[in-house]
């Protein structure tokens, strides 16, 4: 019976997260010097990190990082940045950004630019790794059906960081990050690893997958580029349109957009409370959210009605009750009963989708740490360099 | 014993164990071989071949997990040969059925605990001889994770993975 124990690790400052400034934070635990193992969602907003000891159901680190990087600006006094660090992420490059030039790795789940790519995978090592000694060995998802440029992107982004690789599709590995482990031989347990459809939707991508006791083959995924970001671009030029220049920044409608998103009927009045230049104002918000989420499920019904018709007749009754969604969409109000309302009036048997639940942002970390636990020697790639 | 439209009746048999002497002159000595040999002999009738294949279709649903399925198929295919059975006649066909679906079960049980055991060892096997292996069709392909072997079956699903990556196009 596999169970986990997780610790909350301190929150690293970019300083201490830096192997070229300060000393790791000397109550953080440490791993022992020897392997480590990482699972890794490498999100086009927001990444997860899982790590822990080969061998031990263990956690030793559990962060949501965004997926930024941010460059100081030349010119910044001394002393304006912690430890004068030339270099942040995630957070702390957010709370800087009047300081530094921001990068995003990632786009549409690949990886977009390579350097910063690189960077922010040395933060990852040493947020799993403060000592910077220990071999690490990472289980990195990938979007469904991901080509080899883009897996080749993320080898190259990790070489001389990790020593080992293994890239796994997302969905898949929210798949086996939701299976609670210790429940898999009661009766009456639904695996969903032996049955499901995942829908896992993210800032660039959101895949859908089939996993039915098998890997997933690329005829039983599908990815579509169009997620958080494409709804933050919706929403972004409506508000634009009924509010010009407004002034708010992108970053300031996607949190807008984070805390109302909802899907179904429009829902007004929302009334949110912004600062334009200097001055509170209220605005509107409610059919511009509506309109942009709705969208998405436009975009994402098709590729799940195409999905359950190629499962077989023995397995659809089940698969229907089974599917799933995960990852930052999963928290659209809504979501869930919106797709399945569509599936009941289109005459399909007693759906059921169900979100993954508080978790949503680390199941698909979970998995890939569970596939590192697993992984048998030969089947690491091994990194050179 | 007597044969009634392709069905063997068996009642008769009871009666044989308490007349017939054996060549030293003493009862046949164990009437627990005779009725076990009864009970043997049932399954060889169709209606008990019938729902014995269903039970175990059912049973095998259950297991993977797909209780839907499975009540699906015990409300209709299994409810209908179990009514047959148990309009035979037979006074003692409830019980003969649920020591029959007892002893099915753990027949379906223990052949799924010997897939597993073997699973791995053939997984192996069919990834050492390269990408030319032909991958089975995905309905033979069911992989079940449990305890260590939750681990166990995640490393044979990335062996899929890898094979399915080497036979791709490049």
């Amino acid at each position: 019976m596999t169970t986990t124990t997780i610790e909350k690790q301190p929150s690293l400052s970019a300083s201490q997260a830096s192997a070229t400034s300060f000393p790791p934070n000397p109550k953080s635990a440490a791993p022992k010097a020897g392997v480590l193992l990482i699972g890794l969602d490498l999100g086009t907003n927001k990444s997860c990190v899982l790590a822990g000891p080969p061998g031990s159901s263990d956690i030793t680190v559990s962060r949501v990082v965004p997926s930024v990087v941010g460059y100081v600006k030349d010119g910044i006094v001394d002393g304006i940045i912690t430890g004068n660090a030339r270099i942040l992420y995630g957070e702390d490059a957010l709370r800087q950004m009047l300081h530094v030039d921001l990068v995003a790795p990632l786009a549409e789940g690949v990886i977009a630019r390579q350097d910063s790519a690189r960077d922010f995978m040395q933060h990852i090592r040493l947020l799993a790794d403060p000592t910077g000694k220990a071999e690490i060995r990472a289980v990195v998802g990938v979007p469904a059906n991901a080509g080899e440029p883009a897996r080749e992107a993320i080898r190259r982004s990790a070489q001389g960081i990790f020593s080992r690789i293994l890239l796994i599709p997302e969905p898949f590995l929210a798949a086996l990050g939701f299976r609670d482990d210790s429940r898999v031989r009661q009766p009456g347990y639904v695996d969903p690893v032996v049955n499901s459809l995942f829908i896992d939707i993210g800032g660039g991508t959101s895949d859908l997958c089939l996993v039915q006791g098998y890997f997933p083959t690329r005829d039983d995924q599908i990815s579509i580029p169009f997620a958080g970001d494409a709804i933050d671009g919706i929403l972004f030029d409506e508000l634009n349109r009924t509010y010009p220049s407004n002034g708010l920044s992108r970053i300031t409608v996607r949190e807008i957009k984070e805390t109302n998103a909802y899907v179904g009927p429009s829902r007004k009045p929302m009334e949110v409370k912004v600062v334009i230049g200097g001055k509170s104002r209220t605005l509107e918000f409610g059919d511009a959210i509506g309109n942009a989420c709705n969208t998405l499920i436009d975009r994402i019904y098709p590729a799940l009605t195409t999905l359950i018709s190629s499962a077989s007749s023995d397995s659809v009754v089940t698969l229907l009750q089974n599917i799933i969604i995960t990852g930052g969409g999963s928290q659209i109000r809504g979501i869930d009963t919106i797709l399945q309302k569509r599936l009941l009036d289109d005459g399909y048997e007693s759906p059921k989708v169900r979100l993954a639940g508080q978790d949503f942002q680390r199941y698909v970390a979970m998995g890939a740490l569970k596939a590192a636990r697993a992984a048998r020697e030969n089947q690491w790639q091994v990194l050179l360099g | 014993m007597g044969a009634v439209e392709g069905r063997v009746d068996l009642r008769g048999l009871e009666v044989f164990r308490e007349i017939i002497p054996n060549r030293t002159g003493d009862c046949l000595s164990s009437p627990s071989t005779l009725s076990a040999l009864a009970e043997a002999i049932h399954r060889f009738e169709p209606p008990w071949i019938k729902i014995g294949r269903i039970y175990r279709r059912v049973c095998f649903l259950r297991l993977e997990g797909r209780a839907v399925d499975a009540r699906r198929l015990a409300e209709t295919e299994l409810a209908e040969v179990k009514a047959e059975i148990l309009s035979s006649g037979d006074p003692e066909a409830g019980s003969r059925l649920d020591a029959f679906f007892a002893g099915e079960e753990e027949r379906v049980a223990g052949a799924v605990a010997c897939v597993e055991l073997l699973m791995p060892a053939l997984s192996e096997r069919i990834a050492a001889l390269g990408p030319e292996a032909p991958a089975a069709p995905p309905a033979q392909r069911a992989i079940r994770g449990a305890d260590s072997g939750a681990e166990r079956g995640i490393a044979d699903f990335i062996d899929e993975m890898l094979a399915q990556d080497r036979s791709r196009p490049r």
